[in-house]
């Protein structure tokens, strides 16, 4: 019996191995592998790669816009990060009361989560940001804030800012409902009784509420740093120069080096498929390293409930 | 009530297979068709990945001659895949592996600089006869043919490896009730003509220059191929380091610096997010825009069929190298893949591809016909000499491109144009950076 239910186990495990080994193992390890060599295509013939030690890597680390890349990285990390969490808790908190409307509340924060971020890119900075007749425009105009009716949000001074907005607003929906569902499953006896002992609603948010979703926001945070190291959609279509150094992070950096950065137009860039590696390695690296960090601070100290 | 649904459901699903089981059998009345007048002598199958989705109108002109063509031959059976612009990163891989792909379609200069191994050498299909009789090196605009000679030459080959079409060239577009009214008789030559010409505009209250966020740099790039001449814009990019430590580069920067101080680009230029610029342009808000010839087509609904469109070469500039023929003209290509067994029958389509119905259909569309024969749109009709005229080829931006182009020198250059950083600041950093990357 025991022997059969090993060999059903295996038949059920083998195919999701397989899937995982072929597309996920494979091609990480060529992609190191491929990190110690240069090559002028992705598709180039391995007989004509030229071996080149750990220069890829040293190279990366000289490269200027590598490292910008990584501020921008860092940026979107904690101050995106804190942005996002504080808003998103503060629906979660909002919406868990039941009142009338609170679920179509919930609908409509969660709703930019659905769109694909290049429509969102393109409503955002074609029809809110747009300095003639964009939404911010026209609606502090019509309030008579012209300070911020002025902000040249299309600007490229502005270009880091501007996508930052965007993307919370976006994100912030995901993170409420994390939160939210989080949240139904403290038990409301907690509340109950710590309101029979007259405490207020933000004494029983500080006392109650974030305690019990310390592990919840740690899987949160995970969520976030991962997104974060891997920022890539929303810097490739926001500004039409994706390497433009206000808005560039390292995922853009390495698509570019990988597949060349042929523009709207026709220009075509040499590639440095090597290069590209080194970068996604490094990539790979950190957010094993942040995921690792992530779980050794969010260990202590759990409750059970 | 229940009934009456499963009812209606029953009788939809079998409409549906009665719809699935349509093309087969349609598919079968061909092949009888085929096997009673299959005289054209070519047989088999071609695979065709096209750039285009197939809702896209130059789809819909490819679709029809190739219908033409498998209606003439109708032993060769046409697979088309409308792979969109993806097809550049999919067809490499694809045809490495031995898959079948017989045509594909790209901007060839991506394919030179790639791969060049995936393009079989078509030299002789320019000396075939096209449909209309005449050799196709009659029939194809001769700066096309250059054009590919040379991205050949440039990648170690010779001869031709691609048939570019829907071509497009850059020039000046200006709205000439404009110019009229500034009283700018003769288009500007020499950049202290256009310098005249856009302080008369501006005297007269009118916008000068506007442009995108997309295609701001683009004055910039080709001042630079016009100062030190297009091929030492190439060698600087391509060795980098110390290369750009030119006094060309601060010449270009410093006549950036000067229109910028003169306020020659529009306020909007700032916060431009293509196509905003191109849009003012067309609302007849500024006179001028240096864009490629596929601006007249987007811009076509806000311009109206009556809109003063001119056109200009990009003018020379004050001890510069470059010449006023020096231009360029790009597009996309037809491509055979270098493993295909079918050349004949390839051949065959390409010749319905640059045919004149094929073409006159994309000219219909507003794109710019390949051939001599046929005419450019109206709204860049003064582009057409442009490109008859031309001498050198100048790649896209002047070949401005690659990392650290777009990721440091674009961004300075864009800054010395809205007047946020000086000529000599932005070419300190340029050159300080440059010798850093690697």
């Amino acid at each position: 019996m025991k022997k059969q239910e090993r060999n059903m186990l295996l038949k059920f495990v083998l195919p999701v191995v397989a899937v995982f080994l072929i597309f996920f193992v494979y091609p990480s390890l060529r992609t190191i592998y491929m990190s110690f060599y240069k090559m002028g295509s992705l598709s180039m013939d391995p007989a004509e790669w030229e071996f080149a030690g750990f220069s890829n890597y040293v190279d990366m680390f000289k490269n200027p816009l590598f490292v910008k890349s990584w501020v921008n990285v860092l940026k979107i990390a904690v101050i995106g990060g804190a942005a996002v969490f504080i808003i998103a808790l503060f629906f979660a908190v909002t919406l868990s009361a039941k009142f009338k409307g609170s679920k179509v509340m919930r609908a409509i924060v969660y709703l930019p989560n659905i769109i694909t971020p290049v429509a969102m890119v393109t409503m955002w900075n074609q029809y809110i940001y747009n300095n003639e007749y964009g939404l911010f425009h026209e609606l502090f105009s019509f309030l008579h804030l012209d300070a911020l009716a002025d902000i040249p949000w299309t600007s490229s001074e502005w270009a880091f800012r501007s996508m930052m907005v965007a993307f919370c607003f976006g994100s912030v929906g995901y993170y409420m409902i994390i939160y939210l569902s989080a949240m139904e499953k403290i038990p409301a006896d907690y509340y109950d009784y710590a309101a029979l002992e007259g405490a207020s609603k933000f004494y029983m948010f500080r006392r109650i509420t974030m305690p019990l979703l310390r592990d919840t926001t740690r899987t949160a945070v995970t969520f976030w740093m991962m997104g974060a190291i891997n920022f890539f959609l929303w810097s490739r279509v926001f500004n039409v120069n994706p390497l433009a150094p206000e808005t560039m992070v390292p995922a853009n950096l390495m698509f570019n080096m990988v597949f060349g950065g042929s523009t709207s137009g026709g220009s075509v860039t040499k590639m440095n498929v090597g290069g590209g590696c080194a970068v996604g390695v490094f990539l790979c690296v950190a957010v094993v390293v942040v995921f690792s960090i992530i779980n050794f601070l969010g260990n202590k100290d759990r409750y059970e409930y | 009530m229940k009934k009456a649904l499963s009812l209606a459901l029953a009788a939809a699903m079998t409409m549906g297979l009665a719809a699935c089981g349509a093309p087969s059998s349609t598919a079968s009345n061909a092949n009888s068709a085929a096997s009673n007048n299959g005289d054209s002598g070519l047989s088999g199958t071609i695979v065709y990945w096209s750039m285009w989705q197939e809702m896209e109108p130059q789809a819909e002109a490819i679709k029809h001659a190739i219908e033409a063509f498998e209606k003439d031959n109708p032993n060769v059976t046409v697979e088309v895949e409308w792979q969109g612009r993806g097809v550049k990163d999919l067809v490499g891989p694809a045809i490495a592996s031995g898959q079948q792909v017989d045509i594909f379609e790209s901007d060839p200069n991506n394919i030179y600089k790639s791969d060049p191994s995936l393009m079989l050498d078509i030299s002789d299909f320019y000396e075939e006869e096209g449909l209309n009789g005449k050799p196709e090196k009659e029939n194809i605009m001769g700066a096309l043919i250059q054009w590919d000679t040379d991205m050949g030459q440039k990648a170690g080959l010779s001869g031709n490896h691609s048939i570019p079409y829907a071509p497009y060239t850059m020039s000046w577009y200006y709205n000439k009730d404009m110019f009229a009214d500034a009283g700018i008789t003769e288009v500007p030559q020499t950049w202290e003509e256009l310098d005249e010409a856009c302080a008369k505009l501006k005297a007269k209250g009118y916008e000068p220059i506007v442009t995108d966020d997309a295609y701001m740099d683009m004055m910039f790039d080709y001042y630079l191929a016009r100062e030190i001449g297009p091929d030492a814009v190439l060698d600087m990019v391509d060795k980098g380091g110390d290369a750009y430590n030119n006094e060309g580069l601060l010449n270009a920067l410093k006549a950036m610096e000067d229109f910028a101080s003169k306020g020659y680009f529009a306020e909007s230029c700032k916060t431009n997010k293509y196509p905003s610029g191109q849009q003012q342009f067309a609302r007849k808000e500024a006179a001028m825009y240096f864009n490629a010839s596929f601006m007249a087509s987007e811009n076509a609904e806000t311009a109206g069929p009556d809109f003063p469109y001119g056109h200009f070469a990009y003018p020379t500039v004050p001890g510069g190298v470059g010449a006023i023929t020096e231009n360029t003209v790009g597009g996309q290509a037809f491509m055979v893949g270098s493993k295909t067994e079918n050349k004949e029958a390839v051949y065959a389509l390409l010749h319905y591809l640059v045919g004149d119905d094929c073409q006159s259909e994309m000219l219909g569309m507003g794109l710019v016909p390949c051939t001599n024969d046929l005419d450019w749109p109206a709204a860049v009709q003064e582009q057409k000499p442009i490109v008859a005229g031309m001498t050198k080829n100048i790649d896209w931006a002047a070949g401005i491109a690659g990392d650290f182009c777009d990721g440091v020198l674009k961004p300075h250059v864009t800054k010395v144009m809205l007047g946020e950083e000086t000529a000599q600041q932005a070419f300190d950093t340029i050159v300080a950076e440059a010798a850093n990357y690697q």
